[in-house]
């Protein structure tokens, strides 16, 4: 019963070889010319400053879940706008309540005054 | 695309009774949003949870499906659902009096336990082991926030912290004994396996994944040896949360464990039954002998309720209805007596102290009600008459001697007899005179009275006249 599985193990296997491999090739035949900068960690394109074990403000996290309500949203939203015209009124209904609740999230979210940042 | 309107109203209609808590818990985040603490919040709560029990009593219970075999509605969605409600309902009468006495502001604990209960009725409900992931966790998530509602209170912030990472842990083991099951069978719905398990195809891959559900299920049930969380998070969580916590779990926990069983296992398997009667027998021993070293009076609640699993789970080894209907009575009146017992305790409770024996003594004189429910509620948790946990333990130990489970009951006799040690010194703490000026706490308001008073009737009505409960749980 367990052959069915090869493919999943053959997939793993690849992907771990791929991994391995291209880090172990590049490592060998890669050129290598260090300097101070190319050494630094990579913290897009800024100049790293400090140490990353420091203590955020409790709004980042706030903030974080609000933009999860909206990337929710458009997630739904994009797929259903594209086939609006053969989905019909069924999904268009069900489309404002997915809404109604979120915006439910949305009005809690500021109400507890989530986007005053002083 | 074709919609076929008629099939989806009466989906909608099964379920209606999950979808009206939801909105009730949306209506009250929005007015906790408003107002910090209004009057008004357990009042809704508590309509909310009426209406909706009122609402699955009147929906017929014939065993069916609805969204595709996602949802089972039946006589356990019947069962289950209405003993949750009932005790949400109780729960919501003296919730806003503990909440205020344990100085938590919070309107957002009634929206999180509306959240909570609907995952709950979900779990009942569930036809299908994604759903019944799905009632898991959408009850799991908003109990690790109740567990540390109180949060400037560095306890309840360990004991949220315990739950959550202990509950992740079960959730990871249920996950992937799903995945598990499907690997081996292809389908994840319930009644799909069952043919599936009846044509005799089950292999390794069928049993180990149907153990790790089964390691989920005992984490959530706090039976040994996964009951480490039960008696920290329970001392830890402010007592209104615990309340719930340990008996509103339970209650939803056992219910799906049995409808499982009922659904996979038409004909009683071996090895699942082995499982259980391991759990029971170990859960019985240890929760019983813990609870005896336990001076916090929370603490030894949390090892009677490792120990009444234990009893609970003695139901399920015979995989048969009556075995149910057993564990149905008995997972009632544990839950409504166990939130009695937490309810009295809470009132008692003097800010910011831990709830001892010793902090206990002789508050039974000056407390008349609370001594007088906290003492029916412990006498039912004996197991002994005239109160409802007598006529449980009768039932669930019938049924295991007739399932030739001798040794097992035996043993549960033994521990009972060894439980009635621990309650004694809590009651006998609570009528023990002190020269001490005690500082009394404040006195039980009306909602919370009324509270106490139905739970007590509830614990004796059941004792007395059992009949009540068992003509509605013969219908499993």
């Amino acid at each position: 019963m367990f052959e069915q599985y090869l493919p999943v193990l053959l997939l793993i296997v690849l992907a771990v070889a791929f991994g391995a491999g291209s880090l172990l090739l590049t490592g060998l035949i890669g050129p290598k010319r260090p300097n101070q900068v190319k050494n630094s960690a990579y913290e897009s394109g800024m100049e790293p400053v400090g140490t990353a074990h420091e203590r955020y403000s409790v709004k980042y996290y706030m903030v974080a879940m609000l933009f999860v309500i909206f990337d929710v949203e458009i997630l739904f939203m994009y797929p259903w706008a594209v086939q609006f015209r053969m989905l019909g009124l069924f999904a268009f209904i069900e489309m404002i309540l997915f809404i109604g609740l979120l915006f439910a999230g949305y009005y809690y979210i500021i109400k507890k005054g989530v986007l005053e940042w002083e | 695309m074709p919609v076929d309107y008629t099939l989806l109203l009466q989906d909608t209609l099964a379920v209606s009774p999950v979808l009206l808590v939801l909105l009730t818990g949306i209506v009250l985040m929005v007015m906790a949003a408003q107002k910090h603490q209004s009057a008004a919040l357990p009042w809704v709560s508590a309509a909310g949870y009426l209406a909706s029990g009122v609402l699955l009593n009147c929906l017929s219970f014939t065993d069916s499906t609805a969204f595709s075999g996602m949802v089972a509605t039946g006589p356990y969605f019947l069962t289950g659902g209405t003993m949750i409600l009932g005790l949400s309902f109780i729960h919501s009468l003296l919730s806003g009096r503990l909440l205020e006495k344990d100085g938590i502001y919070f309107g957002e604990f009634y929206a999180l336990q509306a959240f909570a209960v609907a995952g709950m009725l979900m779990m009942v409900s569930s036809g299908n082991l994604i759903m019944l992931f799905i009632g898991i966790e959408t009850m799991s998530i908003p109990f690790y926030a109740m567990a540390g509602i109180k949060r400037k209170d560095i306890r309840s912030n360990e004991s949220a912290m315990k739950y959550f990472l202990i509950g992740s842990f079960a959730a990871g083991f249920l996950l992937y004994g799903i995945a598990l099951i499907y690997g081996a069978s292809g389908t994840t719905s319930l009644n799909d396996l069952a043919v599936w398990i009846a044509s005799g195809q089950a292999g390794t891959l069928f049993w180990v994944g149907i153990g790790l559900i089964l390691t989920g299920f005992f984490f959530k049930v706090s039976a040994v040896p996964f009951h480490f969380w039960a008696p920290d998070v329970y001392q830890g969580a402010p007592t209104v949360s615990a309340a719930f916590l340990a008996t509103g779990g339970k209650m939803a926990s056992f219910i799906t464990l049995a409808f499982v069983s009922f659904r996979l296992f038409p004909v009683p398997s071996d090895k699942w039954g082995l499982a259980v009667a391991l759990a029971a027998g170990l859960s019985m021993i240890i929760g019983n002998v813990t609870a005896l070293a336990q001076n916090n009076v929370k603490r030894i609640l949390g090892y009677s309720s490792v120990a009444h699993a234990g009893y609970m789970l003695l139901a399920v080894i015979s995989q048969s209805a009556e075995g149910y209907q057993a564990l149905a009575f008995y997972v009632f009146v544990y839950g409504i007596t166990t939130f009695a017992a937490f309810a009295a305790v809470g009132l008692l409770e003097k800010n910011g102290e831990p709830v001892t024996l010793e902090n206990l003594k002789g508050l039974g004189f000056s407390h008349r009600l609370e001594g007088t429910v906290l003492t029916i509620a412990l006498i039912s948790l004996m197991g002994l008459p005239p109160m409802g946990g007598f006529i449980g333990k009768y039932l669930v130990f019938l049924n295991a001697w007739q399932d030739g489970q001798a040794g097992l009951v035996i043993l549960g006799v033994l521990t009972s007899m060894v439980s009635v040690g621990y309650y004694l010194r809590i009651i006998l703490a609570l009528y023990t005179r002190t020269d001490a000026t005690e500082v009394i706490p404040v006195p039980a308001g009306g909602a919370a009275t009324a509270a106490l008073v139905l739970a007590a009737a509830f614990i004796l009505i059941t004792g007395i006249y059992p009949a009540v409960l068992t003509g509605w749980t013969s219908l499993l």
